[in-house]
């Protein structure tokens, strides 16, 4: 009876905290429709500031906590949304997550350079002081903590009903341009409410940090467990978003309580936010159908059959000139962004051209490495065909949301998956062996072996080439036309009778099969496999630099994996700016809020825009757009402007 | 003994040009309304009334041409500005927040600068039956209550103009009767109103002066009684 109080408590408390850290996301998303993936970065940033304040510098408490929550929090809040949300209140679904995905890696970059790893305690309040409830003792942290749950509960509720800032807030969601006329400020009142859900992120923050210990990663994950919560309200609904985060909460505590710790049971506890959110996902009664299309990123001219054969055996020449020509050190820095590359262009397909956006390739990849090492121990052509053959089920299994769900949700159930499996699976020592890290071979097919450097070079850009190929020719197809319309209009597609079920599984499939080969060619490459390199923090920049270079584009992806690759190259130069390798992608990130076409389009549109015949001028077209097919022809010129102002592409 | 000079209109629209990207919808309108009148703006479809309103309250940036209000330029200004300076906006369909609670959209009426307290007592005196749904979410309303709850924010800020666009829709001519009536008080406080209607019969009846416009111009400006007869060649489309 006594540890059924005991486990209650623990559950309730932590529960606790994912409520702030929740109502915060809920908070920020439906005031500004941009859903923070960083939102626990920047609470585990102030717990760092707070450290250093409090512990490091020594201010009394409660000045530490006036100063985080008060003032450092809500300007750092306030900033991400002057400078980067509101730019992102009409971008597509892919750039505003890859956006505060940047943010994301941005923020862990600087707490990791300010705050080299090292043993830093965070005590509770008034710790180790409490007192006996029955048989069980309280701490006065444990206490707080609740306490301060119930009272953001209460105070966001009066906020919210009671004060005209907070019916503000809710107006602007519901009527912006209403809000306007009205005579409030939206621009101030979307930065309010981006303040006030960071003071929260930074809030659960601190009361997270005796918990966990000053981890950024661990930190920075609390948006998952948040995220889950808020996923019971629909994003939208605080009373619910603290019922899912108490239910999450205690259903952790449970089960570290009550379930073996050995067997498949091993860290349940990280699996259980992402088993939350997906039955979550699963029950949850389907959105409004709502009218017209998202928006979405342009695509680029659709190369012929011809055009990508050239295309795929120019690559391969250039790669093997390149190999002959350069020594085996450079070979190995460039060859990382080709296998990289691989990966990335496994998001084509799936993002660019679908529009379902996946931010757990690396975890496919992972899921490609694992086959080679047991299916192909002696680097086989076989563990290639393993790899796809388990990589397709899988995706399949991923892409249960997807069915009945799309865009945003979708999209935070392959973090949390990717998540899950961090912790479930490539942790365990039969997957990557007792020390985490197992060699891979090389491949060999039919006799010749890939063995070398240079050899392995080819291989890479050949088979990147191959799939480019393949995935065109796929496009130009009935299969591309269904996946061009599953993006446009899903709504569309449904009424037209397209089967948008069997249409995204197959994406998903094809997506995670290219991602597995990427994987374990990525493996066969450095020659030793890691549960490092497959977590989701490295799925993370794959997707920003897919997008970088142009997620529409399979050129893109190559521009992205070689500029990815090229990251760990810079670190080793520059040696002050050891965590560069995340600050590099994480800035890219930031810098799409501005340009999310990506690379390829940009410089196509540069190249074009020299070639393609003067505009259309003013003179050109009649005063009055009404005359037009009536006393006026309708020209192709006239198309052609008016499509340009509605910024159509034709 | 001369007549005194006409006072200056409280909102003049010179040379107006307006659009959407390189489409021009305006293709110069003047205008102008004087301190407690009523003008509408009729005209057909597409015409641009539903612009010229927005242009005037700040949604759309005019390309060319001049408003004033009380003889300050304002071209350009944003929205919130305008609406803060005594211009109330009653947008197109139902100019309430739908998922807020008729309270909380009194509330919301108050950024332009009256109490709250005062917005809901002018309010709850003009339409008593609101006062019975307070607690009521407006979008579960009927049609005739959201549109008065719409026009509360005009009856009760004292704005100095007043732009009203399309009022009757969807909802049956005793409602918008009433609805005009109410709004028709307003010019005895000297507000100077511009509405915008596609059923003109409303409009001829509370208006002291009619323009039409038709095809982003203006093609005839008046007293209702004059207008009424060429309502009908310009509605469908005569020259």
């Amino acid at each position: 009876m006594s540890e059924l109080l005991a486990f209650t408590i623990v559950g309730v408390v932590t529960g606790s905290i994912y409520a702030v850290a929740a109502s915060g996301l809920v908070l920020t998303y439906t005031t500004s429709g941009v859903f923070n993936i960083a939102h626990g970065a920047v609470g585990m940033l102030m717990a760092f500031v707070y450290w250093q304040v409090r512990y490091d510098w020594g201010w009394p408490t409660a000045v530490s906590l006036a100063f985080v929550l008060l003032v450092a929090a809500p300007l750092l809040g306030a900033a991400v949304e002057r400078t980067l949300a509101r730019n992102l209140a009409k971008a597509s679904l892919v750039s505003s997550l890859v956006v505060t995905i940047g943010l994301l890696l941005v923020l862990m970059a600087v707490a990791l350079n300010i705050w080299p790893p090292e043993g830093r305690r965070v005590d509770g309040f008034f710790s180790p002081g409490g007192f006996d409830l029955g048989p069980v003792f309280v701490t006065w942290h444990q206490t707080i903590t609740v306490l301060v749950a119930v009272a953001v509960a209460i105070g966001l509720r009066l906020l919210m009903f009671r004060t005209r800032a907070g019916v503000t807030m809710r107006a602007v969601v519901d009527h912006r341009s209403l809000a306007t006329l009205t005579g409030a400020r939206p621009g101030l009142t979307t930065a309010l409410s981006w303040a006030l859900g960071s003071s929260l992120a930074a809030l659960a923050g601190i009361l997270l940090a005796p918990v966990l210990q000053l981890n950024v990663q661990a930190l920075t994950l609390l948006v998952v467990n948040a995220y889950a919560a808020a996923m019971v309200g629909r994003l939208r609904s605080v009373p619910l978003t603290f019922v899912g985060a108490i239910v999450l909460g205690l259903v952790e505590s449970y089960a570290v309580g009550y379930l073996p710790s050995d067997g498949i049971f091993t860290n349940l506890r990280f699996a259980i936010p992402t088993l939350m959110l997906f039955v979550a996902l699963l029950l949850i009664p389907e959105g409004r159908v709502r009218p017209g299309a998202d928006i979405v990123a342009r695509m680029p001219a659709l190369a012929s059959a011809s055009r990508a054969a050239l295309g795929a055996a120019g690559l391969v020449a250039a790669a093997g000139l390149f190999a002959l020509l350069a020594d085996e050190a450079t070979l190995s820095r460039v060859a990382p962004g080709l296998a990289l590359g691989l990966v990335a262009l496994s998001l084509v397909p799936l993002t660019g051209w679908a529009g379902q956006v996946s931010l757990c390739q690396m975890t496919f990849a992972g899921l490609g490495a694992f086959a080679m090492v047991k299916f192909a121990p002696g680097g086989s052509a076989v563990g290639l065909l393993a790899a796809v053959a388990v990589a397709v089920p899988v995706g399949a299994l991923v892409a249960l949301p997807a069915l009945r769900l799309r865009g945003l949700y979708l999209a935070l159930a392959t973090l949390a998956f990717a998540v899950l499996m961090d912790n479930m699976f490539f942790i365990r020592p039969d997957v990557f062996g007792e020390l985490g890290a197992v060699r891979v071979e090389r491949l060999h097919v039919g006799g010749v072996s890939f063995a070398g450097e240079r050899a392995y070079f080819v291989l890479l850009a050949a088979v990147f080439g191959m799939t480019a190929a393949g995935l065109l020719a796929l496009r130009r197809g009935s299969f591309g036309r269904r996946l061009s319309a599953l993006r446009d209009s899903p709504t569309a597609c449904t009424m037209m009778g397209l089967d948008t079920t069997v249409t995204k599984l197959q994406v998903f499939a094809l997506s995670s099969a290219i991602a597995a080969v990427g994987g374990a060619l990525l493996a066969g490459l450095r020659q030793t496999a890691t549960a490092a390199d497959y977590t989701m923090f490295s799925s993370l920049p794959v997707v920003l630099l897919a997008v970088l270079g142009g997620i529409t584009a399979v050129t893109g992806a190559l521009v992205g994996g070689l500029v990815l690759a090229g990251f760990p190259v810079l670190a080793d130069e520059i040696t002050w700016l050891d965590s560069l390798a995340i600050l590099g992608p994480g800035l890219i990130g930031l810098t799409l809020a501005r340009r999310p076409d990506g690379l390829v389009l940009l410089f196509s549109d540069l190249w074009s825009g020299r070639r393609r015949p003067a505009p259309v001028g003013a003179e050109d077209l009649p005063g009055r757009i009404e005359e037009l097919g009536l006393t006026v022809p309708f020209r192709p010129a006239h198309r052609a402007a008016v499509d340009r102002e509605l910024a159509i592409d034709a | 003994m001369p007549e005194p000079a006409p006072p200056s209109p409280v909102l003049e629209l010179r040379a107006l040009r307006a659009g959407y990207g390189r489409i021009e919808v305006l293709h110069g309108i003047d205008l102008a309304v004087a301190r407690g009148t009523l003008v509408g703006l009729l005209g057909p479809n597409g015409a641009g009334k539903t612009t010229a309103l927005a242009a005037v309250s700040g949604q759309v940036r005019p390309t060319a041409g001049t408003i004033r209000m009380a003889g300050v330029d304002v071209t350009g200004a944003s929205p919130d500005a305008l609406a803060r300076a005594g211009v109330c906006t009653i947008p197109e369909g139902r100019g309430v927040f739908p998922n807020l609670t008729v309270d909380e959209n009194l509330l919301m009426f108050s950024h332009g600068g009256a109490s709250a307290r005062h917005v809901a007592d002018v309010a709850f005196t003009h339409f008593p039956q609101l006062e019975l749904r307070r607690r009521v979410l407006a979008g579960l309303l009927s049609g005739g209550e959201q549109q008065m709850l719409a026009v509360c924010r005009a009856l009760s800020t004292r704005p100095a103009v007043l732009l009203l666009d399309e009022l009757s829709m969807g909802l049956g001519p005793i409602v918008v009767e009433e609805l005009y009536a109410q709004v028709k008080t307003l010019t005895e406080r000297g507000v100077a109103i511009l509405l915008v209607e596609q059923f003109a019969a409303f409009v001829l009846d509370v208006a002291d002066q009619v323009a039409v416009l038709v095809n982003g111009e203006i093609r005839a400006a008046g007293r209702p009684a004059e207008m009424a007869g060429l309502l009908q060649g310009a509605y469908l489309g005569a020259r």
